[in-house]
């Protein structure tokens, strides 16, 4: 790849830098693994970088890779363990006292669960910060059914939550 | 307790404020500067696929045609593979070449054990740095690699990878041999030394090393290599060989002090010379064994005994593969040893201070009462370093018997008993195998030249102090090491070279210990017939001598005499190995 080529490029992901980064690590759950993909996807991108016809189209594109690599990774380990919870503390807990901690992370597990597809929109919209026509772009589908997504996907986490054996649990981990 | 929509929200919001992962600065970098590897795990993917099913459909069609073959005359068929193995391309293993590099003989006795771990750690050196991200590609690409590496080998079959031994570029030779490359030494009741003269292309390089009597006294006069013959006590004619001694090192590959000529030598360059051992007997004019390095020119090779032939295709590689890939790590320096050599502890400042020891500036001082009346006070540091003693000394309940340095050389003793020389302080003790050492070590001191062993008796205190789960480790070792019965205890080594040891000898006895004539007796009870070898090594494991090479010995009680006069005074380990294991005892020599 040429150097005014590289160039460019940066320019246009400069921009999208921060919330792909936030989006790769969320949606790994792992400081490591976050990297890794986000490594895995600015090389995937830069390869094919010049056959993108709408450079405007880069952060669409690049949260489709990282998306499609990360779920792809994801079928592959899905038999192995790789709870961090350590870490997820550290990076939930960004100086909130324990107790919230501790209920976020709840709400962290809990949101893992959900379907591939509703979690990522959840990522895409709180995390990332991006607009539910750039998520519509990244994701396919149609508008509304990002809407959808969204708004099952509170109400199913909502849900999951407010089930009672689970608050049990949370308060015998709060004492 | 429940949520409500408003601690999702909240969720969220403190989600979206993770910190930053990955810097905008890191990405530049990797833009910029991609990884070599960096192919994409996709892409790859697909490539065992495409291996497999050409490597199905090769076998599936050579059966296909071989098969009437194999029915119709099977043994024609088996000696047609025979013709067609050696043109087979098979990956070479890294310790097969290297043991080609070694004279015929050597290569086949099995005593012959390549240093592994040296290798290894050079091999990774020379690879580049491996981020997370390559580490997949690069394994899903090695078998390609080596295929690749294998098109690309060099008429002397090394692989890119390849790194030898320090041990395969230095030579031992004798004293006639050594005359052969100019050397002189002589050996009288007055006069022992070793004198070396040369002048190349006005090029004068003197060496010298001898020990004079006058009268009662003996004098020591050095001079490491240099460019000049100012020296009177050297020959006066000098030899003109076009290749001279270019620097000296101690067998650990440390440099001599002022024994580098400047300017001729690059002591990171050391793949480009061959180094000449000097033999005990030379060896002992000096503190301890020697290695001179030359410059392997083609007379130089010339006047090298036989067996050590194979040398100038070794060097033709090593220049060879050095120009091809421009790596300098071609030999790999002495790193490691051949075989565990001796576990030593490392006890935090805190803990010593509770022995006894004292730390100041610049010092550590540790004293103890040995009889009623004498004891001795031990001073390590920039200042002073040796034992004094004078004055009074607290009772300890820990034992100091005695210290060493890190390859056993005991560089001071003292005596409490004056009417006796011979004994020492260390003349009780019943077993070395159960001594402790303790280190004190350069990096953590390091005002001390050197790391110092101090070697203590396992009491009960000292084992107090080791901290943790080590000291449990070391108890229970030490309490199967004394035990009488030891069927009934179970424990996993890790400490003591006697209790890691694989086999068991029934009987074994290893006198005088220590030894100070140079001699030492073994008895031991053998079952059955069997070989053995044995080795004496020192404390980091690297072979000092080998007493007895591959020797078979009856059943029954056998006694050896061995000689080990020719290794300096010091702490040793003999090795026994056998074909089931190996077991190792400590000796003291004298």
């Amino acid at each position: 790849m040429r150097h005014t080529e590289r160039q460019e490029f940066i320019k246009y992901y400069e921009p999208i830098h921060s919330s792909l980064d936030r989006y790769c690590r969320v949606i790994s759950g792992n400081k490591m693994d976050g990297e890794d993909l986000l490594h895995d996807t600015v090389l995937t991108t830069l390869n094919s970088f010049s056959k993108l016809e709408n450079k405007q189209a880069l952060l669409s594109y690049m949260f489709s890779v990282a998306s499609r690599i990360h779920f792809k990774r994801a079928r592959r380990k899905k038999f192995y363990s790789e709870w961090d919870s350590a870490e997820l503390e550290q990076f939930l807990g960004n100086g909130v006292d324990l107790d919230r901690q501790l209920e976020f992370q709840m709400i962290y597990e809990k949101m893992m669960t959900l379907p591939d597809r509703m979690k990522e929109t959840l990522i895409l919209f709180y995390v990332s910060d991006l607009k539910m026509e750039k998520i519509h772009q990244v994701q396919g589908g149609s508008l509304s059914g990002v809407k959808l997504r969204l708004k099952r996907g509170k109400e199913k986490l909502l849900k999951m939550l407010t089930d009672k054996e689970k608050s049990t649990l949370i308060y015998m981990l709060s004492l | 307790m429940s949520y409500d929509q408003n601690d999702i929200d909240k969720f969220f919001s403190a989600l979206h404020e993770v910190p930053e992962n990955v810097s905008i600065k890191k990405v530049h970098q990797l833009i910029n500067h991609p990884p070599a590897q960096a192919r994409l795990v996709e892409t790859n993917s697909i490539k065992p696929f495409i291996i497999m099913s050409v490597l199905t459909s090769v076998i599936i069609a050579t059966t296909w045609f071989l098969w009437p073959a194999a029915e119709e005359n099977e043994s024609e068929l088996k000696l047609e593979r025979i013709e067609h193995f050696p043109e087979m391309k098979v990956p070479k293993r890294k310790t097969e070449i290297a043991l080609e590099s070694l004279p015929a003989d050597v290569a086949t006795t099995e005593e012959v054990q390549p240093v592994k771990h040296s290798r290894e750690v050079a091999i990774i050196e020379s690879q580049p740095a491996i981020t997370p991200t390559d580490q997949q590609v690069i394994v899903e690409d090695s078998v390609e690699e080596i295929f690749s590496q294998e098109a690309n080998l060099t008429d002397c079959g090394w692989s890119k990878d390849q790194v030898i031994p320090a041990d395969d570029v230095v030579l031992q030779l004798t004293v006639e041999e050594l005359s052969r490359l100019g050397f002189e030494y002589e050996e009288s009741d007055k006069k022992r030394g070793l004198y070396y003269l040369n002048e190349h292309e006005g090029i004068v390089s003197s060496f010298l090393m001898d020990w004079k009597k006058r009268g009662s006294s003996t004098f020591r006069s050095t001079w490491a290599p240099q460019r000049s013959s100012d020296n009177d006590n050297i020959k006066k004619d000098p030899s003109h060989f076009d290749f001279y001694p270019l620097f000296m090192t101690d067998f650990t590959g440390e440099s001599v002090r002022g024994a580098v000529i400047p300017g001729s030598a690059k002591m990171d360059q050391r793949d480009l010379y061959v180094g000449i051992k000097l033999n005990q007997q030379v060896s002992s004019l000096f503190d301890q064994e020697q290695t001179i390095w030359f410059q392997p020119t083609e007379s130089f090779l010339a006047l090298l005994p036989d067996r050590y032939s194979y040398l100038s295709e070794t060097v033709k590689c090593i220049r060879e593969l050095r120009d091809q890939t421009g790596r300098t790590n071609i030999v790999s320096h002495y790193l490691n040893s051949m075989m565990e050599g001796i576990q030593a502890l490392e006890l935090p400042q805190d803990k010593l201070e509770q022995m006894g020891f004292e730390f100041s500036n610049n010092q550590i001082e540790y004293s103890q009462q040995e009889t009623a009346l004498c004891g001795m006070t031990l001073s390590l540091g920039e200042d002073e370093m040796g034992v004094d003693m004078r004055g009074r000394h607290p009772k300890r309940l820990s034992k100091l018997v005695f210290v060493s340095d890190n390859l056993g050389r005991q560089w001071v003793s003292w005596n409490c008993d004056k009417g006796n020389k011979e004994k020492s302080n260390e003349a009780f003790v019943a077993s070395y195998e159960t001594l402790i050492p303790v280190i004190l070590s350069k990096s953590t001191y390091p005002f001390l030249t050197k790391d110092q062993f101090l070697w203590f008796e396992a009491t009960d205190e000292l084992l107090g102090v080791i901290p943790g789960e080590q000291g449990q480790q070391i108890r229970e070792e030490y309490e199967y090491l004394v035990a009488e019965v030891k069927s009934d205890l179970t424990t996993s080594c890790t400490f003591f070279e006697a209790c890691r040891s694989t086999i068991h000898l029934h009987e074994l006895e290893v006198y005088p210990n220590p030894t100070s004539d140079g001699k030492v007796s073994i008895r031991f009870q053998l079952p059955e017939q069997s070989d053995l070898s044995i080795t004496l090594t020192d404390l980091n494991g690297k072979e000092v001598s080998q007493l007895i090479s591959r020797k078979t010995y009856d059943s029954g009680l056998n006694e050896l005499k061995l000689n080990v006069a020719t290794a300096m005074p010091g702490m040793y380990l003999l090795i026994i190995r056998t074909k089931d294991g190996y077991l190792s005892r400590r000796i003291m020599i004298k």
